[in-house]
């Protein structure tokens, strides 16, 4: 691979300056290096990038193709589309599983928004301790995922747990939270939600940074309210911000899967099971690469899916 | 009362209430509990937020009974140092040293590697550039576990399952690394370089002498998003080194005894255990805390 017009300086040119002894050797090193200086800048990155990003996902798409069972040691079998259709019209434990991914993912990422804007707009202003506030906040999202999910599930514990300790408190019921199976998904947005709202508010500030002042003024001068204010002005120049922050939160949290398999690892029973634990318990547990494959082709373009949906939804609204 | 019907959310809008001069219509009396409410509600979510933390901490001093019988107790009693003494039974020196010689190769490896793509990117020309840089982007999308399976096997295939160099080298560049370095370097202005250029510097030279030293505040951001993303992984390494514990980073034992403990569970030793593995962490964010708000919030605005 030849460089560009841009390297067109002699390299015996460079030379003269360096007074180094042992210039020699490592002066053809630096001509070497700038003669091919395109190939050393990036071909480490392109290679690696094609073996452990782009190669996976062009092998995926192959097995999924396939009936390969990984411990059995047969060759992978061509079986065309079947795997898809037997996920679509066979398997219920999939859908079961899609759907807990979604529902997951809309509680947390709805409160998180919500929650999210509303810290945003009420930080936006000079106060004592805002930096030590601000820390606070920042923490959840920083601190190690593992971590977080163990210190939950010891909150949850029904007889240890400090909620349960909070409910008789308030002479409330006590509730098995994680370990029923009708609470588990919303227990479980709540610690996505105590984790990632900051970042919906750390985003919502940066945005509300750089809003122009003078809507503002015009808005007072009109004598409207800050609740008429926050409405009609605010909300609608952060939309595009705002949206960005949910699509960030959207894609990870759809791909929800540290908390999940820490907390409840997709129990009690299967009612926390969503797509990234079926996957990973049919290629890990099952062995079965091939099905799972299909799988991932199903989750991935769900996830880009949502992602680009979004995306449209922000251009859309640029356009208007 | 009459106009303002709100106090509670009259306090949320308001990007340039700072601007506005005070409402001298309003009595005092109002306006001091305007702001009590607002520190109230603002110490509230402090406090949610802080909370699971102070647990852990003091959970972490108890001893096991305790623990159990009273687990609100905000104060150890006896407070005991018996749960860290229990560590070394557990492998977690061991996971220690394995996650932080991990996090380091994948910070060092992530620095040298994403600023000189991320470079070629942004000031080189060549054939496929715009391709390139598309499909570095494009895998930005692609969730771990879609990765996870082949990975495994390609792992298999070189013989680098149960190795620090498996651990290590999948996450030693990484998309988004390569994206903040070369939108960073497409806003610094050229004339620096073709200066250095001018007087007889190589390429090479000009990237490490100039242009280097102008994107500190990228690096500074990269480290601390490579340092943080390394060391909570959990899924790679969990299936990179899935049969020797001795190459378990501290997320991964941390998960797994959890697992071995079942319903006799251990809570001061998994506390402590917890808040240790988050305090490197810590220490780094605190560290660099400026960076990394500025970083997330250009990702944010920007994007």
């Amino acid at each position: 691979m030849t460089s560009s017009g841009t390297t067109t300086p002699p390299a015996t040119a460079d030379r003269a300056p360096a007074p180094a002894p042992r210039g020699s050797a490592r002066s053809r090193l630096a001509a070497w290096v700038d003669r091919n200086i395109v190939a050393v800048f990036i071909t480490p990155a392109v290679v690696f990038i094609a073996v452990m990003m782009v190669f996976p996902v062009g092998f995926t798409l192959y097995m999924s193709l396939h009936d390969w069972v990984g411990a059995a040691g047969a060759a992978p079998e061509f079986i065309g589309l079947d795997n898809f259709r037997r996920a679509f019209t066979e398997d219920p434990r999939f859908w079961a599983a899609a759907r807990r991914t979604f529902a997951f993912t809309a509680m947390a990422v709805a409160v998180e928004t919500v929650l999210g804007v509303a810290i945003a707009v009420l930080f936006n202003r000079e106060f004592m301790g805002k930096g030590l506030l601000r820390t606070i906040f920042l923490f959840p999202m920083i601190a190690t995922p593992v971590a977080i999910a163990l210190v939950w599930r010891l909150m949850y514990q029904p007889t240890l747990g400090v909620l349960n300790q909070l409910l008789e408190f308030l002479r409330l019921p006590p509730s098995l939270w994680v370990a029923d199976t009708s609470l588990v998904l919303p227990a479980l947005a709540l610690v996505d939600i105590w984790e990632w709202t900051p970042l919906i508010t750390l985003i919502t500030l940066a945005g509300l940074s750089v809003l122009p002042e003078e809507p503002f003024e015009a808005a007072a001068i009109d004598g409207a309210s800050r609740w008429q204010t926050f409405w009609k002005i605010t909300l609608p120049m952060l939309r595009p911000v705002i949206i960005v922050a949910v699509t960030f939160r959207l894609i990870d949290a759809l791909k929800t899967f540290d908390i999940i398999f820490v907390i409840t690892q997709g129990g009690p029973g299967f009612a926390s099971e969503t797509l990234n634990l079926y996957v990973y318990s049919t290629s890990f547990q099952y062995q079965n690469l091939g099905y799972a494959a299909s799988l991932l082709v199903v989750f991935f373009a769900i996830v880009v899916g949502s992602a680009v949906l979004l995306l449209k939804f922000r251009r859309a609204d640029d356009a208007a | 009362m009459a106009v303002d019907t709100q106090p509670a959310p009259a306090q949320l809008p308001g990007a340039a209430a700072d601007s506005r001069p005070p409402d001298h219509r309003q009595p005092l009396w109002r306006r001091i509990a305007k702001r009590v409410l607002g520190y109230g509600v603002l110490a509230f979510f402090a406090l949610v937020f802080i909370f699971p933390f102070m647990l852990a901490i003091i959970t972490s001093f108890k001893t096991r009974p305790d623990a159990a019988q009273t687990p609100l107790n905000l104060i150890p009693d006896p407070a005991t140092l018996s749960a860290f003494e229990a560590m070394g039974q557990v492998n977690l020196p061991r996971s220690a040293y394995v996650s932080i010689v991990v996090t380091l190769s994948v910070t060092l490896g992530r620095l040298f590697l994403d600023s000189l793509a991320g470079y070629a990117l942004s000031r080189l020309d060549f054939p496929g550039r715009k391709i390139v840089f598309a499909v570095i982007v494009a895998t930005l999308a692609i969730p771990g576990i879609v990765l996870a399976i082949p990975r495994f096997l390609v792992l298999g295939q070189l013989g680098m399952l149960n190795s620090f160099s498996g651990l290590i080298v999948p996450l030693a560049v990484d998309a988004f690394g390569i994206f903040l370095m070369k939108q960073f370097f497409d806003s610094i202005p050229k004339e620096m370089e073709e200066a250095a250029r001018i007087d007889g510097a190589t390429i090479f030279q000009t990237y490490s002498r100039v242009v280097l030293p102008l994107a500190a505040p990228a690096l500074i951001a990269l480290t601390i998003l490579s340092f943080q993303g390394s060391w909570n992984e959990f899924l790679h390494p969990l299936i990179a080194a899935p049969s020797d514990a001795s190459l378990r980073t501290l997320p991964v034992t941390l998960a797994l005894l959890r697992g071995l403990m079942g319903e006799g569970t251990d809570f001061p030793l998994l506390m402590g255990a917890s808040i240790l593995t988050t305090v490197p962490v810590a220490i780094v964010f605190f560290t660099f805390q400026r960076y990394f708000v500025q970083g997330v919030a250009a990702s944010g605005v920007k994007g």
